[in-house]
């Protein structure tokens, strides 16, 4: 537990609901500047020494999850036009529930955004159908607060062919390369493509005051034994605890946010970890929750003041969802690759980030070699056979043993358009073991988002070949049904009616109130946001903590 | 010994009834983490080589042992039966896993209906390799197999903490050595790589 407490009673300057990749960056920021924050998280606060190799602990029963099956479920419809119906395990908004939030559980490819990204729209035209837009910053303007994330996170890498600009090096050199960057970057190199070493939030070596990785494999999925992971739990929280003026409470689900007769939020409602309700009151409030949990908190907390929500004026709270576009091809080697060795991530492709008239859909997308889930045995025993293989038998059996070690996966990652139909709302009938209503997500790919899919993973497999594999499948692209990239859905702009936040981050609606999470994005990227949610908190802690030293911040 | 409340073996129930007819990827056993961890202590302190089942009866065990050796069987490796994995099956229905065994319960009985049409008097155990393979084959898409095979492969590859995977006798069958930290270099195209860096 954090060794600074304050009293519920007592204002503090800020809480913040939320303690992963944004929300822990904020703590950290805003306590070492001498403001008080009370940082709100609903799952419990485990370290280190708590995390293990227990794959079906972890994988088969959300372990990390902790949360999903216990009273919380969210329901699922590809369009509006549906019945939600529960969805099963995995949950479709896919996070951990814990102190470090998602950062603590991820694999750790930390790209930037482009140049490009901020200004597509202008670029390439608008899309009819969606909300594509342009961003109101550009990557200048959040380009010094990536290279803090480098630097204050801990990033490893070294500067590819296909890199925006950087005013710093990497902290850390990259990782070392494992068998599948060897093959990919054969691969790629055959096809006249541009690999290099992937950007990963994982220690190469030590680094402010923390070991480099192991290589232990259990990455993807799993918590840091050893903290070479660079999550928030790692990183930012223990360094805001130590400020002397951040309280992390863990085991507090927030389930309100209160307004005062002035229309400025003052008070945040939660449940502690007996289920009692407590209430913090707070100067201001930062909604750091997630792309899903975010936009649920602020419909939650409507009154007549906000009948539609909190900062919803614009009706746009829990719109424009986005998962990022997922693919992959599968591969067979002669030789032992050993992918259940190490982080998940050692080289990439970019070579199609631009989205590309002559392909005649909008996208673009990275490229990278990574087993997924495959690594680890009981999921390969499940599912990471080739199709045509059979599922039980003397057969069976042999190809688990020829092929597990042989085996290699190369995944698309790119662009989901924003679109408004698919969103996060309250369910009207599901509810949660609070009695709030369950999350309901609506979600189908935009058909160029599915052919960016595809296009990758035609490349992937093209890839595969050429390094040599000796046998190649590509599963069926699908309409996604789990996102772990939760993006959007309280997008910034500079129009009150078109976007939830502004680009300091502050509610159009509500003076006090902050957002900043995934949900801030205006548009996806291609495939690996976390890096970018970062750089947003830092840019929107500096901003916070310039105005309160000019005294131009308006509190309860 | 932790007791699920009804809701949460409701929500277990249809996770099965949703993934039991599509066994390809991912049936996510539904129960809460502790529950899991309090199985596996307890699987640890129980768990013994012995024929002995503190949970199954003798047709149960017979039963899962039968089907469970076709879906990993014993080959030039060692397979389910060598790893214990009805001693999993022993402990994972009477906790963590405990939704499934009243649909495991029905399926083995439609098994053992199939086996007296062929044998008479038989259950599906009692019958030949040739004709149990006939009626798991006939079976292979339903779910009760879908949700056999998950466990069987749970009972071979998870920690042998859980009561299967003896001696890590699955982890070997793929290779897989699990350690807690490795050094590059971590396979043979990385190693070629680091040599011919090395004549170089």
């Amino acid at each position: 537990m954090s060794n600074t407490t304050f009293a519920t009673r007592k204002a503090v300057d800020f809480v913040i609901v939320g303690s992963g990749s944004a929300g822990g960056v904020l703590a950290r920021e805003l306590s070492q500047a001498g403001m008080d924050v009370v940082v709100l998280e609903q799952g419990p606060y485990l370290r280190a020494p708590d995390f293990h190799h227990d794959e079906f602990s972890v994988i088969f029963q959300n372990e990390m999850l902790s949360g999903v099956t216990k009273g919380d479920p969210q329901t699922f419809r590809r369009s509006e036009n549906e019945q939600a119906q529960i969805q099963d395990q995995p949950p479709i908004a896919f996070y951990a529930r814990m102190v470090g939030g998602s950062s603590a559980h991820f694999t750790g490819n930390y790209w930037r955004f482009r140049p490009v990204d901020f200004k597509e729209k202008s670029l390439l035209g608008g899309i009819e159908g969606t909300g594509f837009t342009d961003w109101p910053i550009s990557y200048d303007d959040l380009e010094p607060y990536y290279t803090k994330v480098d630097w204050e996170v801990g990033v490893s890498g070294v500067p590819g062919p296909n890199e925006p600009p950087r005013s710093k090096p990497y902290p850390v050199p990259p990782l070392p390369v494992k068998s599948s960057g060897v093959l990919l970057e054969k691969g790629a190199r055959k096809l006249g493509l541009n690999p290099q070493p992937a950007p990963m939030a994982i220690l190469s070596q030590p680094y402010n005051g923390r070991p480099g990785c192991i290589h232990c494999g259990f990455c993807i999925g799993f918590g840091c034994e050893v903290n070479a992971k660079s999550s928030t739990l790692a990183t930012m929280i223990p360094q805001a605890e130590a400020s002397g003026h951040c309280e992390v409470r863990p085991d507090s689900t927030v389930i309100r946010l209160e307004t005062n007769d002035k229309g400025l939020v003052n008070e945040v409602v939660y449940r502690d970890a007996e289920g009692n309700e407590q209430a913090q009151k707070a100067k201001m409030v930062i909604v750091a929750a997630n792309g899903a949990e975010t936009p649920r908190l602020l419909l939650l907390s409507e009154s007549s003041r906000f009948p539609d929500g909190l900062a919803n004026a614009s009706g746009k709270v829990g719109k424009y969802l986005m998962f990022n576009g997922h693919s992959a091809a599968h591969g067979v080697f002669t030789e032992p690759l050993n992918e259940y060795k190490s982080v998940q991530v050692t080289r990439i492709v970019m070579d199609y980030y631009n989205s590309d008239p002559k392909r005649g859909f909008y996208g673009g997308g990275g490229i990278d070699a990574r087993p997924l889930l495959q690594s680890y045995p009981i999921f390969y025993a499940m599912a990471g056979l080739p199709p045509d293989a059979p599922t039980w038998g003397a057969e069976y059996k042999q190809m688990l043993a020829d092929y597990y070690l042989r085996n290699m996966l190369v995944t698309g990652n790119s662009t989901s358009l924003p679109v408004e139909s698919n969103n996060v709302t309250l369910d009207p009938e599901q509810k949660d073991q609070w009695g709030r209503p369950s999350l309901r997500i609506t979600y189908h790919d935009h058909p160029d988002d599915l052919n960016m899919m595809k296009f990758l993973q035609e490349r992937s497999a093209a890839i595969l070949d050429a390094a040599g594999a000796e046998k190649i499948w590509t599963p069926e692209v699908v309409p996604q049904n789990l996102g772990a990239h939760l993006l959007g859905t309280c997008r910034m702009g500079t129009d009150p009616d078109e976007s939830v936040i502004n680009p300091l981050h502050r509610a159009h609606d509500v003076p006090n109130l902050y957002i900043c999470d995934g949900s801030s994005l205006v548009t996806s990227g291609r495939g690996q946001p976390t890096m970018t949610i970062q750089a947003l908190a830092f840019r929107a802690a500096d901003n916070l903590i310039k105005s309160a030293r000019a005294g131009e911040l308006t509190t309860a | 010994m932790h007791k699920h409340n009804p809701e949460e073996l409701d929500f277990s129930r249809r996770s099965f009834l949703r993934f039991g007819s599509n066994a390809a990827v991912g049936v996510w056993l539904s129960t809460h983490w502790t529950a899991c961890l309090t199985a596996a202590e307890e699987a640890a302190a129980d768990f013994a080589e012995s024929a002995d089942y503190s949970f199954l009866n003798t047709h149960q065990a017979a039963s899962l042992d039968a089907v469970s050796a076709q879906i990993l069987p014993t080959t030039d490796t060692p397979g389910a039966r060598e790893a214990g994995v009805v001693n999993f099956f022993d402990k994972a229905l009477n906790s963590h896993a405990a939704f499934a065994l009243e649909p495991l319960n029905g399926w083995i009985s439609a098994l053992d209906a199939e086996a007296d049409k062929r044998q008479s008097g038989s259950a599906f155990y009692q019958l030949d390799d040739h004709l149990q393979k006939e009626i798991l084959t006939e079976q292979q898409d339903s779910g009760g197999f879908g949700l056999m095979r998950f466990l069987t492969l749970v009972g071979m590859f998870a920690m042998s903490k859980y009561g299967g995977n003896r001696n890590n006798i699955g982890w070997e069958l793929l290779g897989f050595d699990h350690r807690h930290a490795w050094q590059p270099p971590f396979g043979y195209y990385d190693a070629q790589l680091s040599r011919q860096g090395d004549e170089a």
